[in-house]
């Protein structure tokens, strides 16, 4: 992607509150420049309710609510609905969601919200703990991970959630995983999520430098290497169609070079390290990835 | 940054129902929260490092990817005057340097150059903007002077150039054979080089050690770039310019006169030496239709000549014995030489040590291309200047035009009343402009791989054998300008920003804003140092905020 075809306009205030190197806020600042302005988030607690500014201050330059945890949804759905009352159907609304308000908290809303297929746009930030209220496990944590609920490591016996299927099984119009550290991908998926009708989900992975415990600076580069050593796999579902693995490396690095990059996976040896690769080539050959 | 207006649609009933907040964060100066910063700082590419004249590659290729032609001759003629002739015969140390060798394969810079270098031939350098009372003799107008005075000229010194031939250029135009090197393109740069003024050409004009000593009175600096004009003696073989010649003086004459060359014809000729005189001569005789071997003491893969040289040459029939000196020559009664070979088994010390190996051979005619030696010898002192070949002994085109340049400056610097001192002097680094933020030279491990898929380089396109060995033409074809461009954007731009704005792209702050360079907007700049760490190229460097 050549960076200097990309618009320069921003829908988003600088002075927001996301630390250093937070991908939840570059993910938004590029989730808006394709949605655009006619777009309304509706968000549940997360990250983003902290990131978007203290009262009377505000990091959108778009509309945005925030509402109960498990209701994002639910409350998108009625969003929506309003407005095509109103005769204003080509507004996004977009819920922006944590792992925590998708995984776990919003699961029934958004469930609901797939089955009713609701013309909302459900965007997935997962930063796979619940960072904002201080790094504590959620479904969406790997296993292996530290977290402060899990200080010796997210016990191997759990998986992390597989949102992608979970939601592809209510059939929604479109259905995709992406990152920023690949924008084309991010960029050509939410082009894609816009201009589908009917419910999207997109699930961003999205680099937390305190909960990940890496350095502000390899943000993006731990998200690259999430989908580079097969930890996280970049595809797409679109309505009635199979599906589609969107980005393949020339080869997959080992998982130990992604997980040795983060503190949280600092304290695992090797036989865990090889436990957690031997999953992943499962997975990749499940995908016919491998 | 552009924005959109904040859109206040609410009404005060609205507010009273429920907070709505409606002022921008940006009363939040994150950059507080900081405890290191970004910083621009351009560095030095390894490629320019490894060209004798430092230029800046990079930079130029920007340019040129840009579509800003003239921008990128500028930059280029910046350091180097002969971009056209060093794009041709230029043996290209850059590449050799290149960060891209070991990933897949290092940019054909010679060919961008020899674009942007043809580009450059219409295009005259600019004019000196200050002019200097001082005055300056150049003596030789060969590749060294010629940039000695381009330099001197352009920062508005006077320059007088004295040439002993009937024209300038030296070795560009008698020791570099036209299918290498077209004449129109050396003599279109030298008439770039004087368009500068301040430049008197005194054609014909051969100094010598007494009428040197005439010019240090008369000017303020004097310069020596004669060249090696002389020819290193062979013991037992001697020019008598009936069937043995010297390599040096027959090249000057074949390759100024056409007439003179129609005297070689149809004949078998031995030429000993290996060096890029001895090639030059061996394929100027074979496209004059003759059969030519090289006796050389040493094995081809050890000669001197540039690779390129070795292999069109015994692609164009060229023989070649190798590890043979000859012991004795003769004439027999038709006037044809008999000479008598032996085997090499060693050198030492620079001599040859012979082994039982004999082997007679006969030629129509010998030519002697071992080298050539300082016509005369002096020392630089507080008015002398020394460069080029005469300086260094025999090497490359642009190893004499780095060496005019670096003269020019220390003569300058020398009625400044300062030191010439390089900008870096483990690598002996100098650019006549200093261009860069910090010398420090980006590595292969700064470069961001993630931003560059493998592309194998260019391949050039040579005249087909069959095609050269009868005329003059050029060897290497001139590429499309796709290709050009396709081999450019190859460039890593190792520490050379290019506005690429993966710094813009990932910076969650919008704190970056690309236009001539990266500026940061450091009230809001929380220092995550993502720009740094995405940087393809190592532009960006984090340092301490206090």
């Amino acid at each position: 992607m050549d960076f200097r075809d990309v618009k320069n306009i921003e829908y988003m205030n600088q002075g927001d509150y996301a630390c250093p190197g937070c991908g939840a806020g570059l993910s938004m600042r590029h989730a808006l420049k394709v949605l655009g302005e006619k777009t309304i988030i509706v968000m549940p607690a997360s990250c983003w309710s902290i990131i978007a500014g203290v009262f009377p201050t505000t990091a959108l330059q778009v509309p945005l609510m925030h509402v109960p945890f498990a209701t994002a949804a639910a409350v998108a759905s009625g969003v929506k609905n309003a407005y095509k009352k109103k005769g204003q159907d080509d507004v996004n609304v977009v819920c922006w969601a944590g792992d925590g308000g998708t995984f776990d908290i919003g699961l029934q809303a958004l469930s609901g919200a797939a089955e009713r297929k609701e013309d909302i746009i459900y965007v997935c930030y997962d930063n796979e703990a619940y960072m904002n209220t201080g790094i504590q496990r959620s479904s969406a944590t790997p296993p292996g991970a530290w977290t402060t609920t899990t200080p010796t490591g997210n016990p191997l016996i759990y998986e992390k959630k597989d949102m992608f299927n979970i939601v592809a099984s209510h059939n929604p119009a479109y259905v995709a995983t992406a990152t920023i550290a690949y924008p084309d991908d991010f960029y050509l998926k939410f082009e894609k999520a816009k201009n589908a009708k009917g419910f999207r989900f997109i699930h961003i992975l999205s680099a937390c430098p305190p909960g990940w415990r890496i350095d502000s600076k390899d943000s993006v580069k731990a998200m690259r290497l999430a989908v580079e050593s097969g930890m996280f796999v970049l595809m797409e579902k679109e309505q009635g169609k199979p599906i589609r693995i969107t980005y393949k490396p020339e080869r997959f690095i080992p998982v130990r070079e992604y997980l040795l990059l983060q503190g949280r996976y600092r304290h695992l040896d090797k036989n865990t390290i090889n436990e957690i690769q031997i999953r992943v080539n499962e997975r990749l050959k499940d995908l016919d990835l491998s | 940054m552009e924005s959109v207006e904040y859109q206040s649609v609410i009404s005060d009933k609205d507010i009273r129902r429920f907070p709505i907040s409606i002022t921008t964060t940006e009363i939040n100066l994150t950059g507080s929260w900081r405890f290191s910063k970004p910083v621009f700082k351009e560095k030095v590419s390894p490629c320019s490092v490894g060209c004798p004249a430092n230029t800046n590659i990079p930079k130029y290729i920007f340019y040129l990817l840009k579509n800003d032609m003239d921008k990128a001759v500028e930059i280029l003629r910046r350091e180097n005057p002969f971009p056209a002739t060093c794009g041709r015969v230029c043996p290209h140390f850059c590449q050799a340097k290149c960060n891209r060798k070991d990933y897949d394969g290092a940019v054909e810079i010679k060919q961008i150059e020899r674009f942007v270098g043809d580009y450059a031939l219409n295009v005259p350098p600019q004019k000196a903007k200050v002019m200097s009372n001082k005055s300056i003799a150049v003596v030789g107008g060969g590749p060294a002077g010629l940039s000695c005075a381009y330099f001197l000229a352009v920062n508005g010194y006077k320059v007088d150039l004295f040439e002993k031939e009937n024209f300038l250029g030296g070795l560009l135009v008698y020791g570099i054979p036209e299918y290498r090197l077209p004449r129109s393109v050396v003599k279109r740069e030298i008439e770039n080089i004087l368009s500068v003024g301040n430049i008197e050409v005194h054609l014909g004009n051969e100094i010598n050690i007494d009428t040197l000593e005439e010019l240090k009175s008369n000017y303020d600096a004097v310069f020596v770039g004669v060249g090696l004009s002389k020819d290193r003696e062979v013991e037992n073989i001697k020019v008598d310019n009936r069937g043995v010649f010297s390599g040096y003086e027959l090249l000057k004459r074949l390759n100024t006169d056409l007439e003179f060359g129609k005297r070689f014809s149809g004949e078998r000729i031995g030429v000993i030496g290996a060096g890029n005189v001895a090639m030059d001569v061996a394929r100027t005789l074979i496209r004059l239709g003759n059969d030519v071997e090289i006796i050389y003491r040493r094995t081809l893969r050890e000669a001197p000549s540039f690779e390129d040289e070795k292999n069109e040459a015994l692609e164009e029939g060229v023989e070649i014995k190798e590890k043979r000196v000859v012991e004795d020559l003769q004439y027999d009664t038709e006037g044809r030489l008999l000479l008598k070979l032996r085997g090499v088994d060693r050198i030492e010390n620079g001599k040859a040590v012979l082994n039982k190996i004999k082997e007679d051979c006969v030629v129509d005619k010998l030519i002697l291309a071992t080298g050539q030696v300082r016509a005369f010898d002096i020392d630089e002192d507080d008015k002398v200047f020394l460069g080029g070949d005469f300086l260094h002994g025999a090497r490359t085109v642009i190893e004499a035009i780095a060496s005019g340049k670096q003269a020019a400056f220390r003569i300058m610097a020398k009625f400044e009343g300062r030191d010439f001192s390089y900008m870096d002097k483990d690598d002996c680094f100098f650019r006549a402009e200093r261009d860069f933020d910090e010398y420090k030279v980006v590595p292969f491990e700064r470069i961001n791989l993630h931003y560059f898929e493998k592309q194998e380089p260019l391949k050039i396109d040579k005249l087909p054998k069959e095609e050269r060995v009868n005329n003059f033409r050029e060897v290497a074809l001139k590429p499309s300008l796709e290709k050009i461009l396709g081999e450019a954007k190859r460039c890593f731009s190792c520490g050379v920003c290019n506005e690429c704005k993966t710094c813009w792209f990932f910076c969650p702050d919008m704190c970056i804003g690309v236009h001539d360079g990266v500026e940061f907007d450091y009230s809001f700049c929380k220092g995550c140092g993502v720009c740094s760490e995405e940087c393809p190229r190592g532009v960006i460097d984090m340092v301490e905020d206090k």
